[in-house]
């Protein structure tokens, strides 16, 4: 499975635990997972590190506060290293398949899945009390109030259209600009193809700019 | 959409920014006279920033700081939580080969089974006839499915792994003996295999 340490790699964040240590060279996700896998409890602690920001990157979407993205942070690591252990002890060969378990792709599907089930319509982001924090992209062209209260009211409105997308339109759209992952990594990871992905992100794109209503002249270049 | 009909899916591309630089160039040639186009992209842009969540606030990354050690916290309490069915099931494992060894002396056997010697060896020989090479990474899906997501929260596949052998032991002695025990060990195949779901099915394929 290239995937999983092919194009992924490029996560050199991995803030390897605080361990400075000049020695300590950064290991790459499929390193920490066979260490998990024997024992290596640091490994563990790492491997989090090192995933964290995907996971909460795909998770906070659909939370309702930050607690509760902490929260969903967490059973989708849970999940995800039991769901490790199980194919591993399934197949019961412990060093090709720790670099064979697809752990990040494992960790998408995870939070998809967790995300699926948990609240759609009372996530921080499709409230309209919490609109104007969540507004800080938009700041730049927000020049007086009432383009602010707009602004609020249309991201709230437009959160919640994505929300309510066709299912695998709506974990294309949310893994592209939540994630920023490549299409090919959306494509393996939801087990489509890569064009099959893009297509799905245009439909989400346009169906969701339908719903922005018509455009104004003056946003015209 | 109000954009001519070509140049949509390029500006679609353009807004999940996945456009390379050959269409990049034909797009700008074509909106540098497209009125209409110019004002697609700018509500293609505005639809994605409106859709588009805030970088995480301060508020955020304090609730994910110490993640690592809170995941790992729930982790080892869901291991204890899962510590006590499997040392129940070991306990009923060595209970039913009590009973097995009382009462099968009663009975002859009429329908011998592998003894656990011979299934041990079976097992054995299963495993090591599943070479990684042949080991397809599973749909992390299917893993839950087939092990029953609501049993196995409550069982650790490492702590079961020894009261498995237990019970397979204990089955394969109870089967031959009474229908007293039957029951019995009925209820401990019935937990046998769902322990081998989750720890050895290298025997199913």
């Amino acid at each position: 499975m290239t995937d999983e340490t092919g194009e992924g790699r490029p996560r050199l964040r991995l803030v390897a635990g605080g361990r400075a240590g000049p020695g300590a060279a950064a290991r790459d996700g499929a390193a920490l997972l066979g260490a998990w896998l024997v024992g290596d409890d640091e490994a563990f602690g790492e491997l989090v590190a090192l995933h964290q920001p995907l996971v909460l990157a795909l998770v906070r979407r659909w939370a309702a506060s930050p607690e509760d993205a902490r929260d969903l942070a967490q059973r989708t690591f849970l999940k995800a290293f039991e769901s490790a252990r199980r194919a591993i002890s399934r197949g019961g060969a412990v060093g090709g398949a720790a670099a064979a378990v697809p752990f990040r792709r494992w960790l998408v599907r995870v939070s998809l899945n967790l995300a699926k089930n948990h609240r759609r319509d009372e996530t921080r982001w499709t409230r309209s009390s919490d609109g104007l924090s969540a507004l800080d992209t938009l700041r730049s062209k927000a020049a007086g109030a009432d383009q602010r209260l707009e602004d609020e009211e249309a991201s709230v409105r437009m959160r919640r259209a994505a929300l309510r997308l066709p299912r695998r339109q709506r974990e294309v759209l949310t893994l592209r600009i939540d994630a920023d992952l490549p299409f090919a990594e959306i494509a393996a990871a939801l087990g489509c193809t890569e064009n099959a992905a893009k297509v799905s992100f245009h439909l989400a794109v346009k169906r969701l700019r339908a719903e922005l209503g018509p455009s104004r002249g003056e946003e015209g270049a | 959409m109000t954009a001519c009909h070509d140049v949509e899916p390029l500006l679609l591309d353009r807004a999940a920014g996945d456009l390379d630089a050959d269409g990049a160039a034909r797009l700008d040639e074509h909106l540098a006279g497209c009125a209409a186009c110019r004002v697609e992209a700018a509500a293609l842009d505005r639809t994605l920033a409106l859709v588009r969540l805030p970088p995480p606030d301060a508020a955020e990354q304090a609730a994910l700081s110490g993640l690592a050690d809170s995941v790992r916290a729930a982790r080892d309490a869901a291991a204890r939580r899962r510590a006590w069915p499997a040392r129940f099931g070991a306990g009923l494992a060595v209970a039913a080969a009590a009973a097995a060894f009382l009462v099968a002396p009663a009975y002859t056997r009429r329908a011998p089974t592998l003894t656990p010697e011979e299934a041990a060896q079976a097992r054995a020989q299963a495993a090591a006839a599943a070479p990684a090479a042949r080991w397809t990474v599973p749909d992390p899906d299917d893993l839950w499915d087939t092990a029953g997501a609501l049993l196995s929260d409550e069982v650790a596949s490492e702590a079961a792994a020894p009261a498995a052998a237990a019970t397979s032991a204990a089955v394969a002695s109870a089967a031959t003996a009474a229908p007293l025990a039957r029951q019995k060990a009925t209820a401990i195949a019935a937990a046998d295999a769902w322990f081998d779901a989750d720890t050895d099915t290298t025997t199913a394929r």
